[in-house]
């Protein structure tokens, strides 16, 4: 059954170059796939293929098994699907479409992610604005503090206090909806703790002037006073912008 | 000399039907493929492209990793202990394999090929299914993961520990009650030797340490062969689900908490999530959901998943595998019932 083994060699050389290619040439393509934390897998991976491959070469005439080719070899083409998927993988993005099945819209129309607990639960609650679709400028911390830098998605939103009346700047992804209220978009960036499978939205609200325009699901960079938006009893950090700009996708899209 | 037609046996039907599913799977996701150049299909089939690769990638390097774990123990470890460690009291033996993910970390996808091989070499049946259900759950990296997700949240944490072991310890013990190796294993994998699988050239004690790393890594080659492709089918129909179903189809439906549990069992089953990054998940209900409905999603998932479940078909028979599904995944909804009612503030 020299063919089948023709057939394994062929399939273990294919997932070791694959791997060690997304490793050196490929990081860009990584980056939207795996946590940095884990590339070290994609070597190991690498690794542990060519050796499969060397020993398959080296005992190529020493096979003892008689392998009935129609029954193994759907399995080896299954082995290389995810490859064949790359094609398509290396140049798309997450989306909008994304954004909505991983968040949960209430009835009012307002997204809400896991991150809104722990913020309140740090927080003091915000005083006003119980259930209504109302932004609370901290005008009293805003004063007298201008300092701008730019601020990670996760920092500005677990330590948001810190922040409060501070001018910040975010780099993050749009989401326009006509379901917010007025002249309120949302800018998102996906936290992954291992892969993009189980990349959730983090996001913050924008509030930006009736003269600006928004576009939908492009990246941007924006700068802003942090305020809070207070909605279903829960805080999450807004910034009042002027303007924006529209950037290329940084190279790690996602926060950590 | 004219031989006349050489006689070849029928197919088994069992085999071809096997066949003509993995045909169906391939034309299948190159239909998928296909279907995504249209803009109607566009946008899901990027979603699916980008999980399935993910999924792929973070899976398929630690089953490669478990392979070879396992080519390594049927190399290097001596049958005799084995016997020692889980023959003498196999009561005693389950017991202990449901920590042994404290001192061998494995995770759910690197389990099914290390069980495989524990199984050959001879380890008791209800041992072995009690380290493949328990293995991904008690060990320190999912409690990490599970500690860094809650904001460390040690109550958690313990939970997930102890009702992970728990239900792995009393389903190895039921699954050990009605099967054994003989019934409950493929009989290729069944008839082994506990020095061989028998696919390849036995390995002699005297043979030198090269000889010996190569058999084990012959071992691990097959072992990949016969379970990769369960892997890859598990994380596309993954992905295809992630892509595909809202999280709010899940928050919906949630109006009881014994529902919710329900709807986050089924979600750990469609989801196929590794059980390291599962509980980030199951946070992100954290204000949605009852606490024990997070916890069903945490201790199921490892245990019983779709892409778990096509693995088992590489070593256990179909009666195993839906027997040890059901008591797995009653076990889980009993539990986290009872932690419902005990404990209705669980992880407020």
């Amino acid at each position: 059954m020299m063919i089948f083994k023709v057939f394994k060699i062929v399939v273990l050389i294919i997932w070791s170059l694959f791997l060690a290619w997304l490793i050196t040439f490929g990081r860009n393509d990584l980056a939207r796939l795996l946590h940095p934390r884990l590339w070290w897998l994609v070597v190991c991976g690498s690794v542990v293929f060519f050796i499969f491959f060397l020993r398959q070469v080296v005992s190529f005439k020493n096979s003892f098994s008689n392998p009935d080719l129609a029954l193994q070899l759907p399995s080896l083409l299954i082995l290389l699907l995810p490859i064949l998927f790359f094609y398509r993988g290396s140049d798309v993005r997450f989306n909008v479409d994304t954004f909505r099945t991983r968040t949960v819209q209430t009835t009012d129309g307002s997204y809400l992610n896991s991150m809104s607990k722990q913020v309140e639960e740090t927080e003091e609650p915000a005083e006003k604005g119980d259930d209504t679709l109302e932004s609370l400028a901290n005008e009293d911390l805003a004063e007298g503090v201008a300092e701008s830098k730019e601020v990670q998605l996760t920092q500005l939103y677990r330590q948001y206090d810190e922040y409060l009346g501070k001018e910040v700047e975010v780099v993050c992804q749009t989401f326009v909806d006509k379901e917010l209220p007025e002249n309120i978009a949302m800018c998102y960036r996906y936290l992954i703790a291992c892969c993009a499978a189980d990349a959730q939205p983090l996001f913050i609200f924008l509030h930006y002037p009736e003269s600006l325009t928004i576009e939908n699901d492009k990246w941007i960079r924006t700068r802003g006073k942090v305020s809070v938006f207070a909605k279903n009893n829960a805080n999450m950090p807004e910034l009042q912008i002027e303007q924006v700009t529209y950037v290329e996708e940084p190279a790690f899209p996602y926060v950590f | 000399m004219y031989r006349g037609k050489e006689f070849t046996a029928p197919r088994p039907l069992q085999e071809s039907l096997g066949i003509g599913l993995q045909i169906i799977f391939i034309l299948y996701v190159v239909f998928i493929l296909v279907m995504g150049q249209t803009p109607v299909w566009k946008n899901l089939i990027d979603n699916v492209a980008i999980n399935f690769l993910a999924i792929t990638l973070e899976a398929l390097p630690f089953m490669l990793i478990g392979t070879l774990v396992g080519g390594i123990i049927e190399v290097f470890v001596p049958a005799t202990m084995i016997d020692r460690v889980f023959r003498k009291n196999r009561i005693q033996a389950v017991f202990l394999a449901g920590g042994m993910g404290l001192i061998f970390p494995t995770c759910e996808c690197a389990i099914v090929p290390v069980v495989r091989r524990l199984l050959i070499k001879g380890v008791p049946f209800s041992a072995a299914i009690t380290f493949l259900l328990a293995g991904p759950i008690v060990n320190p990296i999912v409690a990490w993961s599970t500690a860094t997700a809650y904001t460390l949240s040690w109550e958690v944490v313990v939970t997930r520990m102890v009702c992970g072991y728990a239900i792995a310890v009393s389903v190895g013990l039921l699954i050990g009650k009605f099967f054994n190796r003989q019934n409950g294993l493929l009989p290729g994998l069944a008839d082994s030797a506990h020095n061989s699988c028998g696919c390849l050239q036995p390995v002699d004690i005297e043979s030198s340490l090269r000889e010996r790393l190569g058999h084990a890594v012959d071992h691990a080659g097959n072992d990949f062969f016969a379970v990769g492709r369960y892997l890859v089918i598990g994380a596309f129909i993954s992905a295809l689900l992630r892509s595909a179903v809202p999280m709010e189809t899940f928050t919906s439906l949630s109006s009881s908490p014994w529902l919710a549990i329900l709807l986050m069992m089924v979600m750990a089953v469609l989801l196929n999530l590794c059980s390291e990054a599962d509980a980030f998940i199951a946070a992100s209900f954290r204000w949605v959901l009852p606490g024990s409905s997070q916890m069903a999603f945490m201790v199921l998932g490892p245990m019983f998943d779709i892409k778990l479940l096509l693995m088992y078909l590489s070593v256990f028979r179909k009666r195993v595998i839906v027997a040890l599904s059901l008591s797995t995944f009653f076990s889980v909804l009993i539990t986290m019932l009872a932690l419902e009612y005990f404990w209705p503030g669980f992880i407020s």
